[in-house]
């Protein structure tokens, strides 16, 4: 009986994985259509992060953790052939990423730091990161050049993506 | 949106423009030529005032790039994502054009002012 139960549980988490590393990836692929027109390297929209936003009150962090696995994997896979540097650029930031939302839940989620807070610190910590690492590729610290005008890109989509998530979290707990 | 976001927001803001602002003020002098190096360990200088396109291979990837009325280009290039090709031009001293697959990287080199003096 208690096998039973433990499995229907992981199934329920491992059904919501799916589902939201599905919701993730089909952001990212609407993000791949429009990114070509931002000539900024290393800055993304950052619509998946919504997903965490919105759906953090129920996620743990093995599960924020597995859905972001699962979207750096297959996003890899379907838009980016595999390419070994442009997988780690994307593990890279979404580690950091995830530790920073992780942070975020611990400490100031339900303060008077909303959503938007989160977003804005994903968005900056994923681009830091991805510089980090792109410095670590190149072996000097090149990269960080990008860093001033993409950092600003970064709090403006940040901004407007936790604004949105942070009205579709309401919308659904309504 | 509450208090405490925007000043997340304007302060992290502020932090990236006062970065952007300190690079642009900083007095590099004058673009004097672009300094080319490969993932292969080799740096070729090309003058501002040169004009035309260049091939070159970095590990393992092609490129061109394009130095015309003293800005530089990467125009072309074989890998993936051409990042580099989407920076567009760059002609301030300090500003970088990093293509990663390839580890390319263009540079502007500056024109110290105490040179001209000295000149």
């Amino acid at each position: 009986m208690r096998s039973t139960a433990k499995n229907k549980s992981f199934s329920f988490s491992g059904i919501k994985i799916a589902f939201l590393a599905s919701l993730a990836i089909s952001l990212n692929a609407v993000e791949e259509l429009f990114l070509p027109a931002v000539p900024l390297p290393g800055v993304s929209f950052g619509l998946n992060n919504a997903i965490f936003l919105v759906f953090l009150n129920s996620l743990s962090f093995a599960e924020i953790a597995a859905v972001q696995a699962l979207k750096v994997f297959v996003s890899a896979l379907l838009f980016k052939g595999f390419n070994p540097i442009a997988l780690f650029l994307s593990a890279s930031g979404a580690l950091s990423a995830t530790a920073v939302l992780a942070a975020y839940k611990k400490y100031l989620y339900g303060t008077s730091f909303t959503l938007v807070t989160a977003s804005i610190l994903m968005a900056v910590f994923h681009l830091t990161a991805q510089i980090a690492a792109a410095s670590l590729l190149v072996g000097n610290g090149a990269p960080f050049v990008y860093l001033p005008v993409s950092g600003m890109a970064a709090v403006v989509f940040g901004t407007a993506v936790g604004v949105v998530a942070g009205k579709a979290e309401r919308a659904f707990n309504r | 949106m509450t208090l405490h976001d925007v000043i997340v927001a304007v302060f992290l803001f502020l932090f990236f423009a006062s970065l952007l602002a300190q690079k642009t003020v900083s007095p590099e002098g004058k673009a004097s030529a672009f300094e080319i190096k490969t993932d292969e360990g080799k740096t070729y200088v090309y003058p501002s005032g040169f004009k035309g396109k260049v091939d070159i291979k970095s590990g393992g990837h092609f490129y061109t790039l394009e130095i015309k009325n003293g800005k530089a280009a990467v125009i072309s290039a074989d890998c993936p994502d051409r990042l580099c090709v989407r920076t567009g031009k760059i002609w301030l001293p300090g500003e970088k054009i990093i293509c990663l697959p390839g580890k390319l990287i263009v540079t502007v080199k500056g024109k110290e002012t105490l040179d001209a003096v000295n000149r």
